[in-house]
Parts: C-alpha cells; sequence; structure tokens
C-alpha cells in the first residue's frame, strides 16, 4: 500500500474536510440520518461551486485571449503608412472601418486616436475640415460616400475625391 | 443518496466569489467590452450550471474508488 493514494488524499477531498463542520457531520452520519442528509448536500453545493468557478476560469481565459486576438488584428489593419497589395488597388481604410467598426468604436473617439504614428497624427491635424468630417463620419458613423454626400450637401463623387486625398495626405503622398 | 441542490444560489455564491477574477482577466479589454464580455460569461455559467449534474459524496466516492482502484 506504500505510495498509493488514498480518497483521502484527494485534494479535492482534503478541501472538503478542511470545513470543520464537515468534519463532525462526517463523523455523525452514520448514526443521525439528518446530520448524513446535510452532509451529502453540503458536499454537493461544495462540488457544484467547484465545478462552476474551474468552467468560468476557462470561459474568462478563453474570452481574454478571444480579445486579445482581435485587437491584434485591429492593430495589424491600423498599418495605414505600410502600402500593401490592397491599397494598390483601393483602400485599405475600407476595410478597416467595415471589418472592425465596433472594436474601432469603443476604443477611439477621434480619427487621430486610430492613427498609428505620429507623423500620420501631425499630418492629420493638417487636413481641412471638410476632408476631417468626412473621415470621421466614414470611420465612426460608417456612411458611404452617398450618405456623407447627403449629410454635406455636396455629391457622392466629391466626397469620394476628398476622402482619397485625405488618405493620401494622411500616407504623406 | 439523492441530494437536492439550489443551482441558482450555488452559482450566486460563486459569482460573489469570481467576480475578482474575471475582473482581473478581462482588465486588459476597454470598459464597454469588459461589461459586454462578463454579461456573456453569466449568461453562459447560467446555462451551463443548469447542465450540471448534482453529485452527492456517495456517488462522488463511488466514482473515485472506481476510477482510482
Amino acid at each position: 500500500m506504500y505510495g498509493k493514494k488514498t480518497f483521502y488524499d484527494d485534494p479535492l477531498i482534503k478541501t472538503f474536510f478542511n470545513d470543520p463542520v464537515n468534519i463532525k457531520l462526517y463523523s455523525m452520519k452514520n448514526n443521525n440520518l439528518k446530520a448524513a442528509k446535510e452532509f451529502e448536500e453540503r458536499f454537493a453545493v461544495f462540488y457544484l461551486k467547484l465545478r462552476i468557478i474551474s468552467y468560468a476560469n476557462k470561459l474568462t481565459n478563453y474570452y481574454s485571449k478571444d480579445f486579445d486576438k482581435k485587437k491584434r488584428i485591429q492593430r495589424d489593419q491600423l498599418k495605414l503608412d505600410q502600402p500593401n497589395e490592397q491599397e494598390s488597388k483601393g483602400l485599405s481604410v475600407d476595410s478597416i472601418m467595415s471589418k472592425n467598426a465596433d472594436i474601432v468604436d469603443n476604443l477611439a473617439e477621434s480619427v487621430s486616436d486610430l492613427l498609428p504614428s505620429a507623423k500620420m497624427k501631425r499630418r492629420y491635424t493638417y487636413l481641412s475640415m471638410e476632408k476631417k468630417i468626412i473621415l470621421h463620419h466614414f470611420t465612426f458613423n460608417q456612411l458611404n460616400n452617398k450618405e456623407i454626400a447627403q449629410k454635406m450637401n455636396c455629391s457622392p463623387q466629391n466626397v469620394s475625391k476628398l476622402k482619397s486625398r485625405a488618405l493620401k495626405e494622411l500616407r504623406g503622398g | 443518496m439523492g441530494v437536492e441542490v439550489d443551482k441558482n444560489k450555488v452559482l450566486e455564491e460563486a459569482l460573489n466569489k469570481l467576480e475578482g477574477k474575471i475582473n482581473y482577466s478581462l482588465g486588459e479589454t476597454g470598459a464597454n467590452d469588459r461589461d459586454d464580455l462578463k454579461q456573456d460569461i453569466i449568461l453562459r455559467l447560467i446555462e451551463a450550471t443548469q447542465k450540471m449534474e448534482v453529485i452527492s459524496y456517495s456517488s462522488f466516492r463511488h466514482w473515485w474508488e472506481e476510477n482510482n482502484s
């Protein structure tokens, strides 16, 4: 029997018997039906609570990791100053705004907050108010060119042109 | 011996213990996200708890002896 683990060596059981009430009930349970019932119930509550806590820990860890993953994707997509394949075809900002709009909304209050470098933040301050408003509507309100045009009393083509120029200026072009 | 347990009460007690741990683990997330995630975790916990079987000392011991002998 040397070295063999018994039921009472199990950490779970040891923890349960750390409570003196449980030891007392255990000693009474063979001669007292009420004590036996209470003892069984106390263990059931103890074990259920442990399982809930264990499950909650797993869930919390999973959610935290999942959030980190989303944050990394967001950061990668905010690298506006690094031209990529998508940029050569069109505007990378489209993908940033549409895919991560909900995350972006929670973390930033202005377009400037989203810009990855101090250089770009500085360039943003030089943009005309018109361009800033267009970028704001596009980023935070997720409006398309037509909707922005209606708000600004101009044509969608004009919005498209100003948006392209604003992004080009942000990239230093 | 069959036992009856108020699962909602047990869950409430567990949540009281867990709140600090959940807040700590979700600490890196923004305030709005944290509240949403917490709500989501709690909803999932409620659902899972209802599905969990209540296990008495006798049943657990029986299971332990069978799996550790």
